[in-house]
């Protein structure tokens, strides 16, 4: 009995593979013998995790810095509301254990950098890019480009997603196969990208990208087709359409080069936080401001989310603020908000030019319904 | 000669926006009329820019990729008719 890969547990838990054609028990044997880096605990991360867990991969190496917040909830269902302000990946481990306890987890409470891809090595089968920026991204590829890792990249923006498979070439193999690398295809950097919270994305997308990406590891470890090997899948949520762009291999990119320095991977840091003018104000700020009586505020989001949630003020939506500037004292200074601090800073830009006194909550009533979250103030 | 054939005055082809370029364009797909032979993909971003300031900065962001016919291709790419074009942009989140 002991002399089998699989305890009795297992192979039952497991039946459904073994019994699946063209996965079987060899497929279920590969699952348990992978090797599986997953960079990003977040909106990606969670299915992804739960259904490589669940399948049956046998090493998952979590990395993450990043702890969870209510607001995550929305959509990163690996969490409960008893993780809020605990690690991500401490808390995905604890969960995923609890979904199976056959397999081992690794978690990294750390950021995804240059020292610490250096420090993690090539002993992996497959990395999962569950990241929520690009410079992460590229730092991800010259690593797998280093290692000759295959890697699944995806990403979401409010109903669209993206994902791929990057395979690096084996430039010894004696084929003539030349394979895209994610420099290929997005050899720049967005300037302007709205990263992180600030876009927005509907909950249940990270969930089918995360799925897209989870269906083709596990297609790979076990040996089944790849067709994502080579293509970029453009995926719309609202209308429901997908579309698989053909890539190949771009001369001149780094990945045509005989060595990757990993050292000098160009890997810029993407901050969330909004630019910081002299006339923003941080929620303990903004709540001091807001007592003194020189001081009026203002919420310049939508009629829907001022009906749904506020902090109080004189609700003018920023398209009639222009118009309706003459409601305004010209003595007092405008508090302005709304939800992630970007539309009041054109209404204080708009105040300002039209010679009122204003200043702007900094992060928006996002930031600040976190601040006080954090602070127990709510 | 095919190209000769006079009821075949206007070669189109057909334009795919993604994403957030979609939203900020206002325009999902559309049909659009080669004016002349020889149109590369570098001619008809050139014409596409010329609609306003936001198309100017959008579909020459150099970030934005475009696809002909599923397959990714750069600005020399010369287009035919019926050729579907997709511009889509970087997506970032996670």
């Amino acid at each position: 009995m002991s002399d089998t890969i699989f305890s009795a547990n297992e192979w039952l838990r497991y039946s459904r593979h073994i019994q699946l054609s063209s996965f079987g028990a060899d497929g279920q044997i590969k699952l348990k013998q992978s090797r599986v880096l997953m960079i990003g605990s977040g909106g990606l991360g969670a299915p992804v995790s739960l259904y490589l867990a669940a399948a049956g991969v046998g090493h998952i190496t979590l990395v993450d810095d990043d702890d969870v917040d209510l607001s995550n909830l929305q959509r990163q269902i690996i969490f409960s509301v008893e993780d809020i302000g605990k690690s991500k990946v401490f808390s995905a481990k604890k969960r995923l254990l609890g979904l199976n306890p056959e397999i081992e987890i690794d978690a990294i409470n750390q950021y995804f950098s240059i020292e610490l891809a250096l420090k993690l090595g090539d002993n992996f089968d497959l990395v999962i890019d569950c990241t929520d920026n690009f410079s992460t991204r590229y730092l991800i590829n010259d690593y797998c480009l280093k290692n000759r890792l295959p890697w699944i990249y995806a990403s979401i923006h409010q109903y669209s997603g993206q994902c791929a498979l990057f395979v690096p070439t084996n430039k010894h193999a004696d084929n003539n196969e030349s394979n895209a690398c994610f420099r290929c295809v997005f050899p720049d950097a967005p300037e302007d990208a709205q990263d992180c919270n600030s876009a927005g994305v509907i909950g249940v997308l990270p969930g089918m990208l995360g799925l897209f990406q989870a269906n083709e590891a596990l297609k790979l470890l076990s040996g089944l087709p790849t067709p994502l090997k080579n293509h970029l899948m453009l995926f719309d949520a609202k209308h429901l359409t997908l579309q698989k762009i053909t890539l190949k291999a771009s001369t001149g990119c780094l990945c045509q080069k005989a060595t990757i320095n990993l050292e000098q991977s160009t890997a810029p840091q993407v901050t969330c936080a909004s630019t910081t003018a002299d006339n923003s104000l941080t929620p303990d700020r903004f709540n001091l401001r807001r007592d003194d009586d020189n001081t009026a505020v203002i919420d310049v989001r939508s009629i829907s989310e001022h009906q749904g949630f506020h902090i109080g003020g004189t609700h003018i939506p920023l398209d009639q603020l222009g118009e309706r500037a003459d409601e305004l004292s010209p003595t007092v200074t405008h508090l302005c908000y709304c939800q992630s601090g970007k539309r009041s800073e054109k209404a204080v830009k708009l105040l300002l030019e039209k010679g009122f006194k204003a200043e702007n909550l900094d992060g928006g009533l996002a930031n600040w319904l976190k601040h006080a979250k954090d602070n127990n103030q709510i | 000669m095919n190209s000769d054939n006079a009821s075949e005055d206007n070669a189109s082809i057909n334009i795919l926006y993604f994403a957030s370029l979609a939203e900020s364009l206002g325009c999902e797909c559309e049909s659009f009329n080669l004016a002349c032979e020889k149109v590369s993909v570098a001619d008809l971003k050139q014409q596409l820019a010329a609609r306003g300031e936001q198309w100017q900065r959008l579909i020459n962001a150099p970030s934005t990729r475009c696809a002909v016919n599923q397959s990714l291709a750069e600005d020399e790419q010369v287009l035919a008719s019926n050729d579907e074009v997709a511009f889509f942009p970087p997506v970032t989140g996670g």
